[in-house]
């Protein structure tokens, strides 16, 4: 390795070379080309240089360049990239021709390089700022992606307040790890863990280890108005050059960075309020119900019911719990200000900002405050350094949803309670709930699960221009970071609860801290040359990157009444966990560009890590890809047919094993005060290794009419090769698994089809279109061990996922057994899903935008409804009444409550409107004397998040949901989430 | 020039320090978290043998953290089944649905949890075994001492799991985990407990005059070799009746603590300290609970027991507890606390095995000297040598429903003797007819290997 640098020496001091600057003045402004209003934000950029501005938000610049420089370059997402002679003139004045799809705008290839889109060999998704947060404010960066991103399945664990997003590309590529991408941010590979609170602890909702509540994952961290871009690795084929822990794709978060030119300040207020999407509803009870109904609770006995209903209404006293505990209608604030500019040695973006989030239960919501720093600076000619520094405090109030063994969930306990019971506080104390176990308004109110997160981002980016001039230049680029995460949660459940009362020693709290910290550095080496009409681009350098993972916990049981220390509670416990990571990788990258006609790259990148068993072997991930671009051909004559690029790319990537799964341990356990070691049911497998994705991915690229309209069609097939997976043993060998056993392959086949239209282009009135299809399928190819259940769930009764041959793992499979076989159910993946996206700007200043997402199949296994079923609170629970030849009565909710495991797996298909938003924007000119003179712009406008669902489903208050959070199988089951909500609002929007 | 080159040496420098060797190379991870096993079985020191058995104390227990709370549901499921009690949950309607035989047990829900946490016994058990039988650093005596604790403890395991699972077997060799032997039938395995705790019997003779390990206090009487080998008798005895063989009972039994005079309730006893890394007695319930699962007496307990039966005391009235079409006044009052200890074995259910074996080996009048013992202690009317066989047999069990209740004796005793119909099942309030289980399913994954690996 050491070569390497020695050479890396040589070659900078050999190729230095210096050029003299002399520099001019170039002005003008950026119109639309269909309605004259200046286009702020246009990317001006002097020709083959880096220096460059941004325009203004009426759309004017200015420009210091050198005064050989020929052409200015004016790009913006949105338009058409365009060029203009500046030899003879100092003013410009350009109109941009409006484009559907951006061609030129530049995706990623390689760790340090780029390409234009138009010669891009994959199809990699981007969502610009605009398309991000420029509609409506999704509380978090992930879920501001919803249906913006073709190929991926992004679903909402649950409700609560602070996110809890899970995403998917191109189908599962683990079953036992995470199916979450991997995040860079600037440069640094992101924390995007979701820690454990310990709810499902048995000193409070006793619902087991797996985490059932869909915790926050940390990506909620990131103020999504600070991102500039976000761009999407789908596959392996475009992801390979990151290596092992590439198999779930890459997400590269780009931030704003400043531009050269006056100074801009943006601040945004978005005001709004957020409520419960959809109701169940809840069926109220009379004398005849309570008789006919057998499993009463309460008093046990229908006389006792009967004379509760009486008094109740009597005194009318019946109440809409639902309506109590989740009518709540939360505030929602978001406040941004950021400032902007630079000269042409610095440039600065700095922005703060604060989401104050209230919830549709009181007492619940999620804050967010963040400041970021980003600063660039030429220091040479030749050396450009970049510094981000993000600083988050995030925290949220999740309460106590989905499942409880001890009824400590107010969603839990509400489908048992009748309405005429009477849970309201009396002075201050809350009456037992004889019909469960805890008293669902008592939690609501009494009951604490917090978590807090201070976060600290912090990247830095060297460029050294080793070598510059017309035909060739060699780039040193080095880029680091940290990213320093502290998680901090608290439970707490005071002693005289209802559940807490039902344990020895009652009350319990628990303080968690999560202490996370990445670390990484890249030095990449890039070689640049113009070898005639044929450019070259070739890469090395090297990765190495940590991770550290400290997660504690003290919990006390038996409370002082009023007392939350659990260093004075009767039972005290500690809980420390260590987890240490290291890779390092490095890699080499070969591009050629014929033209922009041919387009072809050749790359590989080998891996080690500490979590596979022999440290330091090498595991390499080839990858190649070739485009086409048949219409750029002189050979080409039709005219209206712009693009027609046809393009195939292959590539590897890897999957990392977990934490540990090559070790064997012995577990402690203490009797008589004396500490013991007793059996640990795992068996570390000694020969672990990366998962290995192969994925071929092949497309046509077309666009019609200057691009008016653009249709992009990629067919990908990946192979999950040596599926890590803990191997089932006979759990009667006191064994019940090898973890990190390579158990089989898998695959995933899908189509992503992209159609975008400026179908109407006037002056004053404009309309884009963007439709975007993508499927998957799935299906285990190979299996070198049993058929085995995997991940989570209640039970084969009410539907599990297995591991069987030639069988998708998301399908559904259930009672009963049939000649030991379960019997196979709907799948859990949809059919297929679309969204929408439509753009209309009328009269120049108008903008009215709304997006559709609809997911056509999709099976839930729900047990939500068979709570309400047994309750007998279900709706429709008395509906359709039958007399049973025996002359038993039974109703619609009494033989569901019977149903077998068919009636769990629910068709979860939805059409939602995920955004939609009308603008009002006055320009300088409309503002006036007074607030012209300190005002560029003004922007008014509201918009909903989540107005409508539309779906079969009546397994729980929302299709889209996973008990157990995200994970690749086992995500689709609905045990009394916490409902989804709508959210409006009204923003404002000044830039100075 | 000059200005670019010394930047570019420095920058080159700087990189190239990076490029050291413990900047590229990975060092081995050892675990941070966990001891390693394979450190606990080459050449172990008495010491490390000594954890493993401290170890094997508290994982007989079954109810460590991640156990999936074996004895609850050990002591629980046969309670459900046998009508001793019941578990009326409001947030898991399966207690009564699966285990009162209204739908069938699905054998991958938790119900079958407590067979994981006694194979896990088993192993912790045999990893003892193993590491003494390698240790070239104790005595032979020693090595004796430890095996024959690891092959009672491993018995004792076996013992709670066939009870459990009975006429689908159980794997008996399960030595290499990757390659266990197939599951045995009942009778096989039943031999092969019996066989083990003969082992483990003739390594205690052998282990001279004290335990190499500390013992818990819940076995302060059982201390030594040869009184640990009483403890292993009492085991063998209950592992005799099991297929109802009399004589071999009778000789356990004589060997092991049995005492007519000794209180009823003399014995080993799982003993509980309280929080992690211990753990607390999770049979116990607080008085009159209002939580969600809650467990409650059979209605039977109270309109069965005779009048004047001072074991009345082991349920307590509480208010109505009615879910999922079922109800009950009482609640099961036995331990005090949520450290109190359980029971491992007791002298009556010793003096009730002699009792049932001296009146199966033709020696009636011990028999009735042994029944009386205990009602006599327990305030109900004594037996007679007048009485019939089969009026003695009945009073055994009626003595073993009540001095054994909720221990997980009754369904087991019914069943082999072939009287599950003196049970009558019930009808909920929601119209569901139950039934009485004969024994739980084979877990899902255990079925799954036989499947992958015929």
């Amino acid at each position: 390795m050491k070569h390497f640098f020695f050479m890396v020496v040589f070659l900078m001091t050999c190729l230095l070379q210096q050029a003299v600057a002399q520099d001019k003045s170039v002005s003008g402004r950026v119109t639309d080309g269909a309605n004259g209003s200046g286009v702020p934000g246009v990317t001006v950029l002097a020709k083959g240089t880096k220096i460059g501005t941004a325009t203004n938000a009426d759309g004017q610049f200015t420009l210091s360049v050198p005064t050989a420089t020929t052409t200015l370059q004016f790009s913006s997402i949105g338009y058409k990239t365009t060029e203009r002679d500046i030899t003879s003139t100092a003013t410009v004045d350009v109109s941009l021709a409006v484009e559907a799809r951006n061609l030129d705008e530049v995706v990623v290839t390689g760790l340090g390089t780029s390409v234009a889109r138009s010669n891009s060999a994959n199809n990699v998704a981007s969502i610009s700022a605009a398309e991000l947060v420029g509609n409506t404010r999704p509380a978090t960066v992930d879920a501001a992606m919803y249906g913006k991103l073709s190929g991926a399945v992004i679903t909402q664990n649950s409700g609560a307040p602070g996110g809890g997003i899970s995403v998917q590309l191109r189908g599962p590529s683990s079953i036992s790890n995470s199916t979450e991408p991997l995040y860079i941010i600037d440069g640094v590979y992101a924390n995007n863990s979701s820690y454990d609170s310990g709810r499902g602890a048995s000193a409070f909702t006793a619902a087991g280890g797996s985490r059932q509540d869909g915790a926050t994952n940390r990506m909620s961290d990131i103020n999504p108005d600070d991102i500039e871009s976000i761009e999407v690795l789908k596959g392996s084929s475009a992801a390979a050059i990151y290596g092992t822990r590439a198999n779930n794709g890459v997400i590269i978060i780009t931030t704003k960075r400043g531009k050269t030119g006056r100074t801009q300040v943006g601040f945004r207020q978005d005001v709004g309020v957020t409520t419960i999407l959809r109701r169940l509803g809840q069926e109220d009870w009379t004398e005849n119900k309570i008789r006919n109904f057998g499993r009463l609770r309460g008093t046990g006995t229908v006389a006792g019911e009967i004379a509760r209903l009486n008094a109740a209404q009597a005194a009318g006293q019946i109440y809409d719990y639902e309506d109590e505990i989740f009518g709540n209608t939360g505030f929602l604030s978001n406040t941004n200000l950021n400032v902007s500019g630079g000269s042409d040695k610095i440039r600065y973006y700095i922005s703060g900002s604060n989401a104050d989030e209230g919830s549709i239960v009181k007492n619940l919501g999620f804050r967010r405050s963040s400041i970021r720093a980003n600063i660039n600076s030429d220091i040479s000619k030749n050396l450009e350094i970049g510094t981000q520094t993000n600083y988050t405090n995030a925290s949220n109030q999740r309460g106590f949803t989905n499942n409880a063994n001890n009824d400590a969930s107010v969603s839990y306990a509400l489908p048992y309670l009748p309405s005429y019971a009477n849970l309201f506080p009396v002075n201050g104390v809350y009456p037992d709930n004889e019909y469960g176990g805890e008293s669902p308004l008592a939690i609501r109110d009494r009951a604490v699960n917090d978590e807090k997160t201070n976060r600290f981002i912090q990247t830095g980016t060297l460029n050294y221009y080793l070598l510059r001039n017309d035909l060739t230049t060699l780039r040193l680029n080095v880029q680091g970071g940290v990213d320093y995460t502290l998680t901090e949660q608290e439970l707490y459940l005071p002693d005289d609860l209802q559940s807490q009362r039902a344990n020895a020693n009652p009350g319990a709290s628990r303080y968690s801290k999560n202490r996370q910290l990445n670390t990484n550095l890249n030095t990449i080496l890039v070689l640049q040359h113009q070898l005639g009409k044929v450019g070259l681009t070739s890469q090395a350098g090297f990765v190495r990157l940590s991770q550290n993972f400290d997660g504690s916990f003290t919990q006390g049981e038996g409370l002082i009444p009023g007392t939350r220390n659990p260093a004075l509670a009767k039972i005290q416990t500690l809980g420390q966990a260590f987890t240490r990571v290291t890779d390092i990788g490095y890699f080499v990258q070969q591009e050629a560009n014929f033209d922009d006609k041919v387009i072809a790259a050749l790359g590989v990148r080998a891996d080690k890590s500490t979590l596979n068993s022999d440290e330091n072997k090498m595991y390499y991930f080839p990858k190649a890809s070739l485009a086409l671009n048949i219409a750029k051909f002189d050979f080409w004559t039709i005219d209206k047919v712009s693009q027609f690029k046809v393009r195939a790319a292959y590539g590897e990537t890897g999957g990392a094993a977990g934490f540990g799964d090559y070790f064997s341990r012995l577990l402690s356990v203490s009797i008589d005060n004396r500490l013991g070691l007793r059996n640990s049911t795992l068996i570390g497998y000694d020969k672990v290794a990366p998962e290995r994705a192969t994925e071929l991915e092949g497309g046509v690229d077309l666009g019609f009419f200057n691009n008016r309209l653009t249709l992009e069609a990629t067919v990908y097939r990946k192979n999950v090769k040596g599926l890590i997976l803990t191997r089932p043993l006979a759990p009667s060998t006191g064994a019940t698994s090898v973890t990190g056993f390579p158990i089989g392959d898998m695959v995933n086949k899908g189509i992503e089809l992209g159609l975008a239209v400026t179908a109407i282009d006037r002056p004053n009135f404009r309309y884009n279109n963007r439709t975007q299809f993508w499927l998957n399928r799935t299906e285990v190819t190979k299996l070198d061990v049993g058929t085995q259940i995997v991940g989570p769930g209640f039970g084969n009764f009410f539907g599990r996922n297995q591991l069987k041959l030639n069988e998708s793992p998301t399908r559904w499979f259930g009672a009963p057994l049939v000649n030991g076989q379960l019997t196979p159910y709907q799948e859990s993946q949809p059919k297929f899903q679309m969204t929408f996206a439509n753009n209309f700007t009328i009269m120049k200043n108008i903008d009215f935008s709304f997006l559709i997402h609809v997911k056509e199949g999709g099976y839930n296994s729900t047990l939500t409804q068979l709570l309400y079923d047994e309750g007998g609170t279900t709706k429709d629970f008395s509906n359709d009444p039958q007399t049973a030849p025996d002359g038993t009565l039974t109703t619609l909710g009494e033989r569901r409550y019977n149903q077998e495991t068919g009636g769990f797996i629910q068709n979860a298909s939805y059409m939602k409107l995920r955004e939609v938003s009308l603008y009002y924007t006055f320009q300088k000119a409309a503002l006036g004397e007074t607030f012209g003179r300190a005002l560029e712009r003004v922007k008014i406008g509201v918009s909903g998040n989540n107005l409508f669902l539309i779906t079969p489903y009546k397994g729980g208050y929302d299709p889209e949901v996973s008990a157990f959070g995200s994970r690749p199988v086992g995500g689709n089951i609905d045990l009394a989430a916490f409902p989804s909500a709508r959210r409006m609002f009204f923003h404002l929007a000044l830039d100075f | 020039m000059y200005k670019y080159l010394t930047k570019a040496l420095c920058l080159g420098g700087m990189v190239l320090s990076l490029g050291s060797c413990s900047f590229f190379e990975l060092e081995d991870v050892s675990d941070p978290n966990f001891p390693d096993r394979s450190a606990f079985l080459a050449n172990p020191t008495k010491s490390q043998l000594d954890f493993l058995a401290t170890g094997i104390f508290s994982d007989l227990r079954t109810n460590g953290s991640g156990t999936g709370q074996g004895i609850l549901l050990a002591y629980q499921v046969p309670g459900v089944i046998g009508r001793e009690i019941y578990v009326l949950s409001t947030s898991d309607n399966r207690y009564v649905t699966e285990l009162l035989g209204i739908t069938p047990i699905d054998n991958a829900n938790f119900l079958s949890g407590y067979f994981g946490s006694y194979s896990s016994a088993r192993r912790s058990a045999r990893t003892l075994a193993d590491a003494a039988g390698n240790s070239p650093q104790i005595t032979e005596e020693q090595r004796n001492a430890y095996l024959g604790f690891a092959n009672t403890a491993e018995a004792y395991a076996m013992l709670v799991l066939s009870d459990l699972q009975y006429e689908n077997g159980l794997r008996v060799d399960v030595s290499d985990p990757l390659k266990p032997g197939k599951i045995l039938p009942y009778p096989q395995v039943v031999a092969a407990i019996k066989d083990k705790l003969d082992l483990a019997a003739t390594q205690f003779a052998k282990a001279g005059t004290t335990l190499p390990f500390p013992v818990p206090s819940g076995f302060a009487n059982f201390n030594t070799p040869a009184t640990m080998l009483r403890f292993n008798r009492a085991l063998a005895a209950r592992t005799a009746i099991r297929t109802n063989k009399y004589t071999e009972a009778l000789a356990a039994v004589q060997a092991s603590f049995f005492s007519l005079t000794a209180a009823p309730t003399a014995g080993p006893l799982f003993n509980y300290g309280g929080a992690n890394p211990d753990v607390f007695n999770s049979l116990f319930q607080v008085p009159n609970s209002k939580g969600s699962t809650v467990v409650v007496a059979h209605p039977s307990f109270v309109t069965d027991i005779r009048p004047t039966d001072t074991r009345i005391s082991k349920v307590r009235k509480r208010d109505l507890r009615a879910t999922t079409g079922l109800s009950s006044e009482f609640e099961p009052a036995i331990y005090a606390s949520n450290t109190a200890p359980i029971p491992v074995i007791k002298n009556e259910e010793l003096i009730l095995i002699a009792a049932e074996a001296y009146l199966n080996t033709a020696n009636k009048a011990k028999a009735v000297e042994a029944i009386n013992v205990l009602a006599n202690f327990y305030k109900v009317a004594p037996v007679t040598i007048a009485d019939s066989d089969a009026k003695l047999l009945n009073e055994i069990l009626y003595h073993r429903r009540y001095s054994l209740f909720y221990e997980g004796q009754r369904w087991v005793d019914l069943r082999r003797l072939n009287r599950l119909g003196d049970i009558t099942p019930e009808t909920t309030s929601d119209g569901k007819k139950t039934s009485v289980l004969k024994q739980l399913p084979l877990p899902f994954a255990e079925v799954q290997w036989d499947v992958a690996n015929p």
